[in-house]
């Protein structure tokens, strides 16, 4: 076990403590439209092809890729429906914490010293529902920074404008 | 006071840099439409129509010629005592403001071109993204040198004391060395590639090769006559040769004439025979270091330092390794680059969870089952030959992973150790932490099990498999030492 001589460890305040706010129901909506759209465009592509294939051995794989495209859009929509309550944020004085994942949960903690800049976007779904996504950016490798998914949007300008205040403090 | 403070072209000699270059790349890009429009134009026989050939082959290089002119022409750069300034764009114009401040790496190259013609090349790279990155392309060794010292004054505050110290050589190894450390690398990730590009040379060449009746005159001396053992005997050991050389020469041609020196704190790096690279570091400015070597490496006292820094792109990230290093000069170049480095209080080394094992046992075991489906398909009966190289390179991989895996946090840095053939250790300060992440999957929460990954500008680095409990307190605390310390983690 690991121990720190200045201070002990118990009195460095723990993530674990912390109340999070969960992401609003509503973009559990907004996810399932998006996904139940791109799942029928695939759907739809893969029979124009078998349609349009003369080829008999292509012909003996689509029993095989109807099916499989089946279960991994119904996996997948499952995984979201029940993993959705996992998905949460916390704001806490000196950084901002994102939890999600049902198989494999991930909470990621980005102190506001260390964001770059942050934006938010809108998909069209989105637009429809008033959500948008908060992304932060830190000078690491691009991917690899925080995005919150599914914010009311009123709520995602204004942790944006809060956390921008905080960068700002900081410079 | 500085000569650049209106706004400055290079060497009119850029323009054939400039023409070379884009020339080069547009061939490159365009190599294949070439080829389809020769098998075209042959077919057509249009070929006769040599007038035509030459109008559109002219009106090519003159409109290169033209466009590398007009970039030369529009591209201007200034300094002032804060910033540096560059416009550029023939259409497109773009307006480049670098505070000096936020200047990562300046170095100055050279290729074969500019060798050529005595000219530079410099860039400026700073932490944001890689668009932001600056070339200029020609300038003459005076002129590059004053603008580095230029762009350097306000960059290095803490120097104030040691500004005028002798520079002193930190490292300069013997090209024996280096041929050395060329020979003693991790060959297997080469030796994949020239494996399968040998391969397709030799199905593609079959009927020339066989020829040349090479394998009936080996075969003779050494009186083989399994054909298959002596085909796959000479093909592995011919790559092998050649993943060697090709290997030690590469190492040779970068490294060549590597030196180190120290100079007003900053390290200065010079290397390289066709490609010669300058490069100078400032050490606050360093992300972390990984310090890789291998058993027989270790076992010649030959060690490389990998420097990463911020947004450093993929092309420079292997020009700021130090090669042929010994295990003193490690030791003295970690207590340069981090205070104390050395002399920590620490964990000690820790290792993860016995859980680790058992997920390498259980990814080996579904490994070996698909080579044994595979080799059941192929060699019927006899599978199960392929098991005695196998079974023992599974249980190898599992030990080794094991061995060599560990962690260890001190009051200011982490140091995480791991490899299979390679040995490596990263090293990186509290303070450069960007962001962390705690991650527990379904099954690893059953066994309390959690991992921690720790993101810096330059790299991640996993802490894995450690309880729950540990991997909290690890989070907590290396967010407490990045949120409270002071340091700029630039």
């Amino acid at each position: 076990m690991f121990s720190n001589q200045q201070i002990p460890t118990k009195d460095i305040p723990s993530f674990k403590d912390v109340t999070f706010k969960p992401i609003p129901r509503v973009y559990l909506k907004a996810m399932l439209i998006n996904k139940i759209l791109i799942y029928t465009i695939l759907f739809g592509i893969l029979l124009i092809v078998s349609y349009s294939v003369k080829s008999k051995r292509v012909d003996l794989y689509f029993p095989i890729i109807f099916p499989a495209l089946g279960l991994i859009a119904s996996a997948d929509i499952v995984i979201s429906v029940l993993g959705f309550s996992k998905r949460a944020y916390a704001i806490r004085t000196k950084d901002i914490m994102y939890k999600q994942g049902l198989i494999v949960h991930k909470l990621t903690i980005v102190p506001y010293r260390r964001i770059q800049h942050t934006d938010v976007s809108r998909s069209f779904i989105a637009r429809k529902f008033k959500l948008a996504n908060l992304n932060i950016y830190t000078a690491g490798e691009a991917g690899d920074d925080l995005s919150i998914k599914g914010l009311a949007h009123v709520e995602a300008q204004k942790l944006s404008s809060y956390l921008v205040e905080k960068i700002n403090e900081h410079v | 006071m500085s000569s650049f403070s209106s706004p400055t072209r290079q060497s009119g000699k850029g323009i054939i840099i400039i023409f070379l270059v884009n020339f080069y790349n547009v061939i490159k890009k365009s190599i294949g439409v070439i080829i389809a429009f020769g098998v075209v134009v042959e077919r057509k026989t249009i070929l006769e129509n040599k007038i035509l050939i030459v109008l559109i082959s002219v009106g090519i290089l003159s409109f290169f010629i033209i466009h590398a002119i007009l970039t030369y022409r529009h591209f201007k750069f200034h300094i002032t005592t804060t910033n540096f300034y560059l416009t550029k764009g023939i259409l497109k114009k773009e307006n480049t403001v670098i505070p000096k401040a936020t200047i990562q790496n300046i170095y100055i190259k050279q290729n074969i071109i500019q060798q050529l013609i005595n000219v530079v090349a410099l860039n400026v790279e700073t932490a944001g993204d890689e668009t932001t990155e600056i070339e200029i392309k020609a300038l003459s060794k005076v002129q590059a040198a004053q603008l580095k010292q230029e762009l350097l004054v306000n960059n290095t505050p803490k120097t104030s004391a040691n500004n005028d110290a002798q520079p002193t050589v930190f490292h300069k190894p013997s090209a024996k060395k280096i041929i050395l450390e060329g020979f003693a690398l991790n060959h297997f990730k080469t030796f994949g590639v020239i494996i399968t590009v040998l391969y397709s040379f030799f199905q593609q060449n079959r009927h020339y090769i066989e020829n040349l009746k090479l394998e009936d005159k080996v075969k003779h001396w050494y009186l083989i006559d399994d054909n298959v053992f002596f085909k796959i005997s000479f093909f592995v050991i011919l790559s092998i040769i050649i993943t060697i050389l090709i290997s030690a020469g590469k190492t040779f041609f970068v490294n060549y004439n590597l030196s180190v020196v120290e100079k007003n704190n900053n390290l200065e790096i010079k290397k390289g025979l066709l490609k010669k690279t300058h490069l100078s570091l400032t050490p606050s400015r360093i992300q972390n270091i990984d310090i890789i070597t291998n058993r027989l490496r270790k076992h010649l006292d030959l060690y490389t330092i990998a420097i990463k820094q911020a947004m450093t792109d993929k092309k420079t990230k292997d020009n700021f390794s130090i090669i042929a290093l010994n295990k003193t000069q490690i030791h003295v170049f970690l207590d340069k680059i981090y205070a104390n480095y050395n002399s920590q209080n620490t964990t000690g080394l820790q290792k993860p969870e016995p859980y680790y094992v058992r997920l390498l046992i259980l990814f080996m075991s579904l490994i070996v089952l698909g080579i044994n489906i595979i080799a059941f398909l192929v060699l019927k009966e006899q599978f199960w030959v392929v098991n005695t190289f196998l079974l023992p390179f599974a249980f190898f991989y599992i030990y080794i992973k094991y061995k060599k895996i560990y962690y260890c946090i001190s009051d200011n840095y982490i140091t995480v150790g791991s490899g299979l053939i390679d040995t490596k250790t990263e090293i990186t300060a509290h303070h450069k932490i960007q962001m962390v992440r705690y991650s527990q999957s379904m099954f690893q929460k059953l066994k309390n099990i959690a991992s921690v990954k720790i993101y810096t500008a330059s790299n991640e680095v996993n802490i894995i498999y450690v309880t729950q409990r540990k991997a909290i307190a690890i989070t907590n605390y290396l967010l407490y030492k990045a949120e409270s310390s002071n340091k700029d983690w630039l």
